[in-house]
């Protein structure tokens, strides 16, 4: 019989962004009650810290945007209860359309500020060169400006949460893996680790790209699959102020922020890259995710982005960030409850919006660990949404990965 | 001017160091690969800045590898340099590589051969002497600063404390380091450019082999942390001096 | 057959490289029963003689004025005869700038394998097999030199100098046929530069938990008292209180010091990406759960601005520095 490690009312499996976050609220709004992180191996270190971290509020998926903007709305209380700054960067985002599709979108989305009581407004296309000189406005039809719009350090935002939530009372314990799920009577009861049992009334599985493991596990296929998400960084230049704001270009399915005096910039890559969830490794510090740092990608799409960016194929292409992000077919998350596995929470599928979601699934999430509503309808967020599937099967995996091959919005 | 540059393949400055096959073999498993930086930041950048100044100026990139140097040696012809040739061989004998470039060289008829001052993984720092003298070209090494006119060279190097500079006629060997050129980041242009540049892979000529590998050894594990108490910094000073021996 | 050392100088100077590469070459000679020998060249104001107290018997000096500017290819040639004469078969370098241009020529002019960098007397056991430092120092590798004569350059400062009493050295001089040099020296500066962060022994560095850009003083004070550089975290140089050219991490300049001291750091995955190569690592932070603790050799749990400044008196008194 394996010793009793911890005892808690909540453990979270996956000490990402979306662990320490649902850790943060679930102290903060029922204080006396126990809850627990188990990350293998350090927190915030996998995809939260690989991130873009854009922090976009107003996009055409109603759905996030209330969860978009309860992030945006903890930071403040965060930096106040730390007494430090996060350096959320507050720069704006631009979008540019040149296509009629896509001005009618960017159309929708001045109405979805509007609704959301976000400011957002038009600019000229000398406008919005004299805030990014890099980018060619010569072609936009419309040009949007979402002047809130910000990002961040993803890690940092991350351990803000998981510092406060351990002022808080919560327990975080790295290098802890989880090796099962713990029963009693066919009852999900706690999980067991490399220390020794877990136990606890309510298991979050929050183990981002490995989470449909441990569904598999509780018998849940979690829809979703690790998907890769990669960036690179151009070397400093001018052209690239710091202040300047995040560009979108739904066009060139592509989009752009200043970092540290370059231009950090993600594109589509025409077949994204997916792994089944049972082949990534535990650390993924040195996990190859591409031999030649997405060059081939970058270079089937270069004609897309030197059409907005006419310095891109003279401009240093500096470094290559990946990682994986849980992807759906829906691009919708997956929050909640199955009904087939009692006492299991899903806080996944995040689409390569994690960060900017997190404060809202962290709400939403702790929230239904201690049995009180949801703020949010999170219907959209259903994990049984897609029937039953097998999260580890080709067919499955090709589905999810498509879904970000075909996203325009960064 | 025919400009050589010399271009080895080493791991990531951040890669994993382990071995295997019974500590015979390094591990490359999850390994990046990139230019040896010495080669790139300093002899081929250079190369390439000279370039700039006399656009008659021609650069060919050697290196002497297996297939799988391929894509490195693409990636420093996205830099620059107007074609690439590959001695197909897999050793880490210098004076075997040496007498392959030395090779290359002499067919080539180069008036300069630029090198890095060492790769970051063999730490060798012989492969441009050992050329030189199968050149019978002389041979300045931990070049800090570069500069030709005509068939004369006026070359700076490092030596202890401080830098000694000289005069060399050309053909000559040099070896480079940090203060030859600003290192450079490879563009798209580049890139793209350099899937279509000549990469011309030779068979090596035969040659001897001075040295093996017999097998490779780590320092022992580090032993943890070692934490002194926060009242008594003057224990962290004397560790570092006598026990780790860093300052 | 004696084990030849070549003993390196500057302005008539013997330089210490030399004398860890000559106790080297004696311990060498001991090992397989041979006697140790120097070769020096060009005009000495030393007095070389005393050399042989730290075991040298003989030491051949070839006195040519074209041997008094440093070029390797006449060096090479020089040294080459005297191996020739007195019928050498391992010849000692220290792996300096000099041992660097020379080791390698006569390398290939002998048909001798080299092995440079070596930081441990051969095995002699089976083979001739010469430890090495590889991998930027992280590792060793042990290479056999499978040819008659054997060359091994020493790195500096890996072998102790030991005086084994107070014998002279015999001086005989040499008289080599020197080709005509094709390198002129023109000038000689010895002044040495900044130290760049890339290339520093020593770095010292800051992060967020200093809490701005006026207490980067400290670090400053005792990265010049250490001869080291300085760098930062990213979120420094985000935050703009240290230029992004010390940002040290995965998307900054990674580097593999000696010593790397982390002030105020976390040790967030992507910094210990760009310092996890760095041979000694020291880590000062008030959190003790902080990751970097982890990949530490060295720590202090506890307040930087109480620690740095006591740290800088310890380390001036060790310097000697009022």
């Amino acid at each position: 019989m394996s010793s009793v490690f911890k005892k808690a009312n909540v453990v979270v499996i996956g000490g990402g962004i979306f662990g320490c976050a649902i850790a943060y609220y679930y102290t903060r709004n029922h204080p006396g009650k126990r809850l627990v992180v188990l990350e293998r191996n350090e927190i915030c270190n996998a995809a939260t810290s690989r991130a873009a971290a854009l922090m976009t509020i107003i996009r055409s998926k109603r759905s996030y945007i209330p969860l978009s903007m309860e992030t945006y709305r903890i930071v403040s209380a965060l930096e106040t209860q730390l007494g430090e700054s996060l350096g959320m960067k507050v720069v704006g985002m631009m979008h540019l359309a040149v296509s009629e599709p896509k001005v009618r979108e960017l159309e929708d989305l001045m109405t979805i500020a509007e609704e959301f009581k976000q400011p957002a407004h038009y600019l000229t296309g000398t406008q919005a060169r004299s805030m990014a000189p890099w980018l060619d406005t010569g072609e936009a039809m419309k040009i949007g400006f979402m002047p809130d719009e910000a990002y961040c350090d993803p890690y940092l935002l991350g351990t803000f949460f998981a510092r406060c939530a351990k002022h808080n009372g919560a327990e975080i314990v790295q290098g802890c893996p989880v090796t099962g799920l713990l029963y009693a009577n066919n009852v999900l009861c706690g999980v067991k680790t490399s220390r020794g049992n877990v136990e606890a009334d309510i298991v979050i599985d929050a183990a981002g790209a490995w989470a449909p493991v441990w569904g598999m596990k509780a018998q849940v296929g979690i829809p979703m699959a690790p998907v890769r998400s990669q960036y690179w960084i151009t070397e400093k230049s001018d052209i690239f102020p710091e202040d300047s704001p995040i560009v979108l270009l739904p066009d060139a399915q592509a989009y752009a922020r200043p970092e540290g005096g370059g231009l950090l910039f993600g594109v589509r890559e025409k077949r994204s890259l997916y792994t089944s969830p049972e082949k990534i490794p535990p650390d993924i510090s040195h996990f190859v995710f591409s031999e030649d740092k997405g060059m081939n990608d970058l270079a089937e799409n270069a004609d897309k982005l030197a059409r907005f960016f006419p310095a891109f194929y003279e401009t240093g292409i500096k470094y290559y960030v990946a990682g994986f992000s849980g992807y759906t077919p829906d691009g919708q998350l997956v929050i909640g409850k199955a009904p087939i596995a009692e006492n299991f929470l899903i806080a996944g599928g995040c689409c390569g919006a994690g960060i900017s979601v997190a404060g809202g699934v962290g709400l939403a999430v702790a929230e239904l660990a201690a049995g009180v509503r949801s703020p949010y309808d999170l219907s959209a967020f259903n994990p049984e949404r897609f029937g039953t599937i097998d999260p580890f099967s080709v067919e499955w995996l090709e589905k999810c990965a498509a879904s970000r091959s075909k996203k325009t919005s960064g | 001017m025919k400009i050589l540059v010399c271009i080895s393949k080493s791991p990531d400055t951040t890669a994993k160091i382990a071995f295997t096959d019974n500590n015979t073999k390094f591990a490359t498993d999850g390994v990046q690969w990139i230019i040896n930086p010495y080669d790139e930041w300093y002899a081929l950048v250079r190369a390439i800045e000279l370039k700039e100044k006399d656009a008659s100026t021609v650069i060919h990139l050697v290196t002497v590898g297996a297939a799988d140097a391929d894509p490195i040696i693409r990636k420093a012809l996205a830099l620059g340099g107007d074609e690439a040739i590959r001695v197909n061989a897999d050793t880490n004998d210098s004076y075997f590589i040496a007498t392959q470039i030395a090779e290359v060289a002499k067919q080539g008829g180069y008036d300069l051969v630029f090198t890095g001052k060492e790769t970051i993984d063999f730490n060798g720092s012989s492969i441009g002497g050992m050329v030189a003298e199968c050149l019978e070209a002389p041979y300045i090494a931990l070049a800090i600063k570069f500069e030709v006119e005509g068939s004369k060279a006026t070359v700076t190097r490092e030596i202890e404390g401080g830098e000694e500079e000289c005069e060399v006629n050309l053909p000559a060997v040099i070896s480079c380091q940090k203060g030859m050129a600003e290192a450079r980041i490879p563009n798209m242009r580049g890139i793209m450019a350099a899937r279509t540049r000549p990469l011309k892979v030779v068979e090596p000529v035969a040659a001897d082999h001075l040295t093996a590998v017999v097998n490779f050894e780590l320092p022992p594990a580090k032993a943890g942390v070692k934490l002194v108490p926060a009242d008594n910094p003057a224990e962290l000073v004397r560790l570092l001096h006598e026990e780790a021996k860093v300052i | 057959m004696p084990v030849l050392i070549f003993i390196d100088q500057s302005e008539g100077q013997v330089k210490k490289a030399s004398i860890e590469a000559i106790c080297y070459g004696v311990a060498v000679a001991e090992q397989t029963g041979d006697t140790a020998e120097g070769v020096i060249l060009g005009k000495v104001t030393d007095d070389i003689a005393a050399l042989g107290k730290y075991g040298l018997q003989k030491i051949h000096h070839v006195d040519n004025e074209a041997l008094n500017h440093f070029d390797a290819q006449v060096f090479t040639g020089a040294i080459a005869q005297v191996i020739d004469a007195i019928k050498s078969k391992v010849i000692i370098f220290s792996n300096n700038a000099d041992g660097k241009h020379i080791a390698p020529r006569l390398s290939v002019k002998l048909k001798a394998g080299l092995v440079t960098g070596a930081v441990a007397l051969p095995d002699t056991t089976n083979g001739f097999v010469v430890k090495k430092t590889v991998f930027s120092g992280k590792a060793f590798a042990n290479i056999a030199i499978n040819t008659d004569i054997k060359i091994i350059a020493l790195n500096p400062n890996s072998y102790e100098i030991t005086a084994r009493g107070d014998a002279k050295a015999e001086i005989l001089s040499f008289s080599a046929q020197v080709g005509a040099t094709k390198v002129r020296v023109t000038g000689v500066n010895k002044v040495k530069g900044e130290v760049p962060l890339s290339e520093a022994d020593i770095v010292v560095s800051g992060g967020r938990g200093l809490r701005g850009p006026e207490n980067w003083g400290m670090i400053e004070e005792l990265a010049k008292l250490l001869g080291a550089a300085t760098a930062c975290s990213r979120p420094v140089a985000d935050a703009h209180w240290r230029p992004h050219h010390e940002h040290v991490g995965q998307t900054g300049l990674a580097i593999a010091p000696n010593l790397y001291i982390a002030i105020g750091i976390s040790g967030a995955i992507q910094h210990l990406a760009g310092v996890n190569r760095s041979k000694t690592i020291v880590v000062i932070n008030k959190d003790p759960e902080a990751p970097f603790f982890k990949a530490a050799d060295y720590g202090i749990v506890g307040d930087a601005f109480e620690i740095v400044p006591k740290i800088i008196e310890e380390v001036k008194k060790l310097k000697g520095v009022a």
